[in-house]
């Protein structure tokens, strides 16, 4: 097997050459090092490569592994880690110059529970600054680009791991989605991207953006990665109040399923409204693969999503505006112009307003049960519009913002996924939103997988 | 920025009514922030789109409506 073609595949099947000993977790890490070390020039989708660490770490899953101690199906895999997450002993920066010189004594949560399933870190990814923004276009790390198109932002704010995944860099890469930064860089970047519901995983040493909305979830190359990253990663945490008692479960167990008996909800409004042609016929033939797949199709009211687009960026704005209330007051210049800008505009927002956000966001969960009562999940677009060139800035205007499509679902706390459905006119990948039931996330891997199953937009690779 | 929309909110600074940028300057002032004139200007009509969104909501929320309850979301009948 080529160099390139063991970069490109999944960390499940790693995982399983790997067990077989087949594959050595060393040389599996190896290869990604140096493709990193050719291609992260041109994409910079790592602020930090820790490659000394990863081939000790590799090495120590290589003799357990020998010794028969396996720690589970991603034994050895490679990953890269968003760097909002702490990494005791490893920098973590929040993509700030604030941050700059952070070095965290204690892991995350979500981290501990990746060591401990045997993962490999092979660095930290770039990302938006403090993940408030969805270009990744970082002041001070610089801007990351996609490898479908390095004249074109990846998404954010986990633009890191999508372009990271896209171009073969790494094998999965867990992230945090609080407007949508998961599944904006799994869209742009042509991979898999899962906001869990708000509760199922632990945000213990995660940085901050929004206490309301702060969700860490998987990025990866298909579905079955992102099912076996949530077993490694969901579940009950007591340092973390904010983490839902409800206990973890296996969520692959359902992925061969198929989409059979299942209702897809589409959206009447909002959700397909000025969307570019090319990632609406995308979406729309995607449905119909999903029907002919043995799904049901029935459209859905949900009103009101222009306010919960509004309500949303009011409740982010002003937690992000508090958390970051002392640095702003003290280091003003070492924030991007962007994202100074957003947290200026947080502390304009009265305590009303705060509350009828809240008002809003109790409507718009009302909307999402009652869709969700007549479908077994709802299926939307997952961008409106291609990535932006780098350096273009970025409206939050509800009519046209870029997460306007996500917004909704992080207001309601809901699941959701996006899943490659094909490219636009202008070549950049289209990402099907699928979104689901509070804690009803095997069901949305389950469609997701069916849509992968029987499609290959997936395994397609960016010319980088 | 459109009617009571606009008086709510650049009314909180009193006497800083020449210009909204003063406004913004002052109110942020408050907050221990500094804002230059130029960065005003920028801030100004994101501002005046984001608050008069708020207000225009607040204006036509049902009065029954309340925040979300407290507890997990699987708690909630469809």
């Amino acid at each position: 097997m080529s160099d390139e073609a063991l970069c490109f595949l999944s960390g499940a099947e790693l995982g399983r050459r790997i067990a077989r000993r087949e594959l050595s977790p060393v040389e599996v890490t190896r290869t990604r090092l140096e493709r990193i070390a050719r291609l992260d020039a041109k994409l910079n989708a790592f602020v930090l490569v820790t490659a000394d660490r990863a081939l000790a770490e590799a090495a120590a899953a290589e003799r357990e592994i020998a010794a028969g101690r396996s720690r589970g199906p991603l034994h050895g895999v490679p990953m890269a880690l968003k760097d909002l997450f702490d990494t005791a002993g490893v920098r973590t920066t929040a993509g700030s110059r604030i941050l700059a010189h952070n070095v965290p004594v204690r892991d995350a949560a979500v981290v501990e529970r990746l060591r401990a399933a045997g993962l490999v870190l092979l660095g930290k990814t770039n990302l938006h600054e403090f993940a408030f923004g969805t270009t990744s276009d970082n002041p001070h790390y610089g801007p990351c680009r996609n490898p479908w198109d390095l004249e074109r932002s990846p998404g954010g704010s986990s633009g890191g791991s999508g372009a990271a995944l896209a171009a073969g860099l790494c094998a999965v890469a867990p992230g945090t989605d609080t407007g949508g930064s998961i599944r904006i860089p799994a869209g742009a970047c042509g991979v898999v991207g899962l906001k869990p519901t708000l509760g199922r995983v632990s945000r213990r040493g995660v940085t901050p953006l929004a206490w309301s909305f702060d969700t860490v979830g998987p990025l990866a190359r298909t579905v079955e990665d992102a099912a076996l990253l949530m077993n490694a990663i969901a579940g009950p945490d007591a340092e973390d109040e904010w983490c839902a008692a409800r206990p973890a479960e296996d969520f692959a167990r359902d992925l061969e399923r198929g989409a059979g008996g299942l209702t897809l909800g589409v959206p009447r409004e909002w959700f397909f409204e000025g969307v570019e042609p090319g990632i609406e016929v995308a979406v729309r033939e995607a449905i119909a693969v999903l029907e002919r797949e043995g799904a049901r199709r029935v459209d859905v009211a949900m009103p009101g999503m222009a306010d919960a687009h509004t309500a949303h960026h009011a409740i982010l704005a002003a937690e992000a505006a508090a958390f970051h209330g002392p640095w702003l007051r003290e280091r003003p210049d070492d924030y991007g112009s962007d994202v100074r800008r957003g947290l200026e505009l947080g502390q304009l927002i009265v305590a009303v307003d705060y509350v009828n956000a809240r008002r809003v966001q109790a409507i718009v969960q009302a909307t999402f049960r009652v869709a969700l009562a007549e479908a077994d999940v709802l299926v939307t677009p997952c961008l409106p519009q291609p990535p932006s060139r780098v350096g273009e800035p970025m409206s939050r205007e509800p009519e046209v913002a870029w997460n306007r499509l996500l917004t909704p679902v992080n207001i309601a706390g809901y699941p959701a996924i996006s899943v490659p459905c094909g490219f636009d006119g202008a070549g950049m990948p289209v990402g099907l939103q699928i979104i689901g039931r509070p804690f009803a996330e095997a069901p949305l891997l389950r469609v997701a997988r069916a849509y992968e199953r029987a499609t290959e937009w997936g395994a397609r690779r960016p010319p980088v | 920025m459109r009617g009571s929309a606009r008086r709510s909110f650049w009314a909180i600074v009193p006497g800083m009514l020449e210009t909204p940028e003063q406004a913004l300057i002052a109110l942020l002032r408050q907050r221990g922030l500094v804002l230059d004139a130029e960065r005003a200007t920028v801030l100004r009509p994101l501002a005046e789109s984001l608050l008069g969104r708020l207000a225009r909501i607040g204006e036509r929320l049902p009065g029954d409506a309340a925040p979300p309850p407290p507890g997990v979301l699987e708690d909630r009948a469809p």
